[in-house]
């Protein structure tokens, strides 16, 4: 596919990113079980393949204008966290339940990666693992992780919990403990499956994702440049 | 500490006045980055100080909970800002090759195994408390 200018072709790369979010949007209210990002990202991949659009293409004209979204919502996300009722909850060890998840969340997935003998490239990508996706691209960014393995770690991370965390949870009977721990360990995908449980679970699966997206993009930066990986 | 507090306004002034917010504050955290030489580091540094400042206006005052209705709103759509990178994810998938096995394995490892062990340690910890907010009338504490 070609275009005259790149404006043109920017443009043309938002409406079909736009057509993509839509209809999977549509499609996920009628069905309920189609997970939403999933469903637009085939989308985008199936208008680029029958557009004839190259996707490095596609992603180099939509990039400028999609990194400012993507900062947006990166900053967007302090609302829910500073918004959340602490009233009555035992914050410290919510406090060292948050610690042990983010330490976890990045260093499990790099050292199995590490023993794997996977690239390095992809060893750095796992330190996003554990956190939502607009900070997990922040992150990697940050810490010159490639950004679409970074993005599909977070995904597929966040699909596998998502959709098990029902069969690991026979022994927890606080819902209370089980939104925490899907906001913690699979961010967006894990308090879309929290919601489902209870209200109650999906308000402490929002705050495990906001605070363990916080809490990381913090320190993991820090600690990949201390130990220069 | 008041979390909220109720103030009338339209949903679409609400959007527009967070997104103003928003987009003032990353802009500004972007300008900063860039003259402290940090500039990959903007959208994180954006983020804390969007919190720092909203913690300190919920200190004063309160956060109006057109706040929270309008960034609502906004985060159900927020996956259409990474869905061009996303797609770049799906395309990567096939293109793994050696090292397809390799990550799979590694997602499932680190993610089941925390998702299992944070669980149970919350249902511990969490239960050990008298904790009021399971106690005032939450019916969802419960599995159903």
């Amino acid at each position: 596919m070609t275009f005259d200018s790149v404006l043109t072709a920017t443009l043309a790369a938002i409406l079909l990113t736009l057509v993509a979010h839509v209809i999977a949007r549509i499609l996920a209210r009628k069905l309920s079980w189609l997970p939403m990002v999933i469903t637009a990202l085939a989308l985008v991949l199936l208008f680029l393949f029958v557009l004839q659009w190259d996707y490095n293409h596609y992603y180099s004209v939509a990039k400028p204008v999609f990194d400012h979204l993507l900062g947006y919502v990166t900053v967007l996300l302090a609302v829910p966290l500073a918004a959340m009722n602490f009233k009555g909850l035992p914050v410290k060890k919510l406090i060292l339940i948050v610690m042990i998840a983010s330490v976890v969340g990045a260093l499990l997935p790099m050292s199995l990666a590490y023993l794997l003998s996977l690239s390095h490239e992809t060893i750095l990508a796992f330190a996003t693992r554990s956190v939502t996706t607009p900070i997990g691209l922040s992150v990697a960014d940050l810490i010159k992780a490639p950004l679409a393995m970074a993005n599909l770690i977070i995904i597929v991370s966040g699909l596998v919990g998502g959709s098990l965390a029902r069969f690991l949870f026979g022994r927890v009977d606080d819902d209370r403990a089980k939104g925490l721990a899907l906001g913690l360990a699979a961010h967006a995908f894990g308090t879309v499956e929290a919601w489902q449980i209870s209200h109650t679970a999906g308000r402490y699966a929002a705050f495990g994702l906001a605070v363990n997206g916080l809490v990381t993009a913090i320190w993991v930066p820090i600690f990949i440049s201390a130990v220069a990986l | 500490m008041k979390s909220t507090h109720s103030s009338n306004l339209p949903l679409w002034l609400a959007l527009i006045l967070t997104l103003a917010m928003v987009i003032f504050v990353r802009e500004t955290a972007v300008l900063v980055c860039q003259w402290a030489g940090i500039e990959k580091a903007a959208n994180i540094v954006g983020l804390v100080a969007m919190f720092v400042v909203l913690m300190a206006w919920r200190l004063l005052k309160g956060l109006p909970i057109w706040l929270t209705q309008a960034s609502n709103t906004l985060l159900v759509d927020s996956g259409f800002a990474f869905l061009p990178v996303s797609a770049g994810a799906g395309l990567l998938l096939f293109a793994l090759g050696d090292e397809l096995w390799g990550v799979m394995l590694t997602i499932l490892i680190s993610t089941l195994i925390p998702l299992w062990g944070l669980a149970l340690l919350a249902n511990r910890w969490l239960n050990q408390d008298t904790d009021s907010d399971s106690q005032a009338g939450n019916t969802g504490s419960t599995s159903k």
